[in-house]
C-alpha cells in the first residue's frame, strides 16, 4: 500500500474507534486531531526502521 | 543598580559577601511583581510569607557566617507543575484545583538546599500542553510568551526573579527562553530528577531552566544535577564542576544545521547566519553539518510517543473529570487512547535510530547550531512553533538558547546549541563562550 492509502485506512480505523469509544458526536470534534494522528502513524509506519534496532525507552541506556 | 535586575551570580555573591541582605532582595522583587505583574501573569501564586520567612532565617544565617550553599538567599521561581510542599500545585488545571503536595520536586528540593528562596509558583499551559496560560510576553504584550514555561520565561525576563524551573517534553523550556530573551537549558534526559514533576510524557520529560546569562545557569544545574533513586529515569552519570567550566572557554568547534535555517522566517534565517559570521570572525571553527535520515520521521515518533505516554499518565483522572479538560489536552489523550502499541514501540525504535546516526556528528564537533525558533514570539495566545526542539527532547540530548538579537518587529531571537549526552559542561562553555562574542541581551521596557 503507497503512503497515502495508508493514511486514509488509518483516517478511516481512527474515526471508527474514536466512535466507538467516545461516541460519534465526539469523534467528529476529534476530526483535524485524528488527521494529524493519522499522519504521524503513516510516518511512523511507513519509515524504515533498521530490523535489528531495539526501541530506546528513554533517550540513554539505563544504567 | 535596581535590586530586582540583580542575577543569580551577582545576587549570590553580594549575599556571601554580606553587601546584600536576602531579605532587601526578596522584598525588591516582590515590590517588582506587585508593580508589574497584572500586566505580564506570570505568577498563578506568590508566596510572600514563605519567601519572607525563608529570607530572614538566611539573613539571619548570613549574620552568622552560615551559608546553606552557592545561592544562599537567592529567589527563584517554580513553572506550577512542580511540587512544592504546603503550597498548591494546580498545572493550570481545573482538575487539580486545590492540590496542594505534602513534598517538594526533587528539583525544587536540591535548590532549596542550595540556600535558594521559593518566590512562588509560575503559570503554566494546562498539564504543560499547549492550552494557553494568561501569561503575556514582556517585550510586547500582545505576544505570546511561548509555552508551556510560559511564567517562568516571563518572570525571568520581567525581571521579577532571576531564575526560574521550566520542563520541555517538545519545545517547552528552550522555545519560551528565546522569545523571552533568556538563556534556556534543556539538560540530558535523565540530568536532572524529574520526581514531583507532573509528568506529560515518561520518556520525554526533562526539567529545564532559564537564566539571564550562562553562568546563571551552570550554577543552577550544579545544584540540581545528579542521580536520584525516588526517579526511575534518572541518570547515575558523574555530574561536574559547571561553574568551574566555563573558565575554560575556547572557541567551539560548530557545526551549522542549515536544514534549520530553511525552514525559518527570512529575518530569523538572515540574522542566525550573520551571528554565525560573528562567531568565525570571533575564531570559531564553523562547518555546515547535515542531519542523519532519521531526523525525517523524528517528529512524527515524537507526537506518537507523547499521545500514547500522556493518555496513560491521565488514564484514572481522565475517566473521573474528562469534562473538567480543555479542548488540546482532552484531544491529546483522548488520540493518545487510541494510538496502537506497535506504533508507539515503533516509535521508540526509531528513537533509539536517530540517536545512533547523531553519534558521529555530535563527535565532530563541539556543538550544532540552529536558530532556536522558527520565527519570533507570534502575537496572540497559541504558544508558537516547537519543531526546533523537538529532535532534542525525542533524543534527550542536551541543548541551550542564547540571545542574538531581535526581529524585525523588536522582538528577541537566539541561537540553539546543541551536544551529545551529558556534555552539558563543553556545551555551557560553548554558550558563555558565544554569550562574550554576541553580547547579553538587555531589558524589556516596563
Amino acid at each position: 500500500m503507497d503512503r497515502e492509502g495508508q493514511r486514509i485506512e488509518y483516517v478511516a480505523w481512527l474515526r471508527a474507534a474514536a466512535e466507538q469509544r467516545f461516541g460519534a458526536a465526539r469523534a467528529q470534534e476529534l476530526a483535524r486531531a485524528i488527521e494529524d494522528v493519522a499522519r504521524w502513524m503513516t510516518e511512523v509506519a511507513t519509515f524504515p526502521v533498521a530490523s535489528d534496532e531495539q526501541p530506546a525507552f528513554y533517550g540513554e541506556p539505563m544504567p | 543598580m535596581s535590586l530586582h535586575t540583580l542575577d543569580a551570580v551577582d545576587a549570590a555573591r553580594a549575599i556571601r559577601e554580606k553587601v546584600l541582605s536576602p531579605v532587601d532582595l526578596v522584598e525588591a522583587l516582590l515590590e517588582r511583581i506587585e508593580r508589574i505583574d497584572g500586566r505580564i501573569q506570570a505568577w498563578v501564586l506568590v508566596d510572600r510569607d514563605g519567601a519572607r520567612r525563608a529570607a530572614q532565617q538566611a539573613a539571619d544565617e548570613a549574620a552568622r557566617g552560615v551559608f546553606r550553599g552557592p545561592l544562599h538567599g537567592v529567589p527563584f521561581g517554580a513553572k506550577d507543575i512542580f511540587y512544592s510542599a504546603g503550597l498548591r500545585t494546580e498545572a493550570g488545571s481545573k482538575t487539580m484545583a486545590g492540590f496542594v503536595p505534602d513534598y517538594d520536586a526533587t528539583s525544587v528540593a536540591r535548590l532549596k538546599a542550595a540556600g535558594a528562596i521559593l518566590l512562588g509558583k509560575l503559570h503554566t499551559t494546562e498539564f504543560a500542553t499547549s492550552d494557553p496560560a494568561p501569561t503575556r510576553n514582556p517585550w510586547n504584550l500582545a505576544c505570546t510568551p511561548g509555552g508551556s514555561s510560559s511564567g517562568s520565561a516571563a518572570a525571568v525576563a520581567a525581571r521579577m526573579v532571576p531564575l526560574a524551573l521550566g520542563t520541555q517534553t517538545i519545545g517547552s523550556n528552550v522555545r519560551p527562553a528565546a522569545y523571552c530573551g533568556l538563556v534556556g537549558l534543556k539538560p540530558t534526559f535523565g540530568r536532572i530528577s524529574t520526581r514531583g514533576v507532573l509528568p506529560l510524557s515518561y520518556s520525554q520529560d526533562h526539567v529545564g531552566l532559564m537564566a539571564r546569562s550562562v553562568e546563571d545557569i551552570a550554577l543552577g544545574l550544579s545544584v540540581m544535577a545528579g542521580y536520584d533513586p525516588e526517579d526511575a529515569a534518572s541518570s547515575r552519570a558523574p555530574v561536574p564542576d559547571y561553574v568551574a567550566a566555563l573558565t575554560r572557554r575556547r572557541a567551539p568547534r560548530i557545526g551549522v544545521l542549515r536544514e534549520f535555517f530553511e525552514r525559518a522566517a527570512p529575518d530569523v534565517a538572515d540574522l542566525t547566519a550573520q551571528v554565525v559570521e560573528r562567531l568565525e570572525r570571533g575564531g570559531a571553527h564553523v562547518e555546515e553539518a547535515k542531519l542523519p535520515p532519521t531526523f525525517r520521521a523524528v517528529g512524527a515518533a515524537a507526537y506518537i510517543i507523547m499521545r500514547s505516554e500522556t493518555a496513560s499518565v491521565h488514564a484514572e483522572r481522565f475517566a473521573l473529570k474528562a469534562e473538567l479538560y480543555r479542548p488540546a489536552i482532552r484531544s491529546s489523550i483522548e488520540m493518545g487512547m487510541l494510538i496502537p502499541g506497535d506504533l508507539y514501540v515503533r516509535s521508540l525504535r526509531i528513537r533509539r535510530q536517530f540517536c545512533r546516526e547523531m553519534g558521529p556528528l555530535l563527535e565532530r564537533y563541539d556543538v550544532l547550531l540552529t536558530p532556536t525558533t522558527p520565527s519570533a514570539a507570534p502575537e496572540g495566545m497559541a504558544t508558537g512553533d516547537a519543531s526546533f526542539q523537538l529532535p532534542w527532547s525525542i533524543s534527550g540530548l542536551p541543548s541551550i538558547t542564547v540571545p542574538c538579537g531581535s526581529s524585525t518587529s523588536g522582538l528577541p531571537l537566539g541561537i540553539q546549541l546543541v551536544s551529545g549526552p551529558f556534555a552539558e559542561a563543553p556545551l555551557l562553555t560553548a554558550a558563555a563562550w558565544c554569550e562574550d562574542a554576541l553580547g547579553r541581551a538587555s531589558a524589556p521596557s516596563l
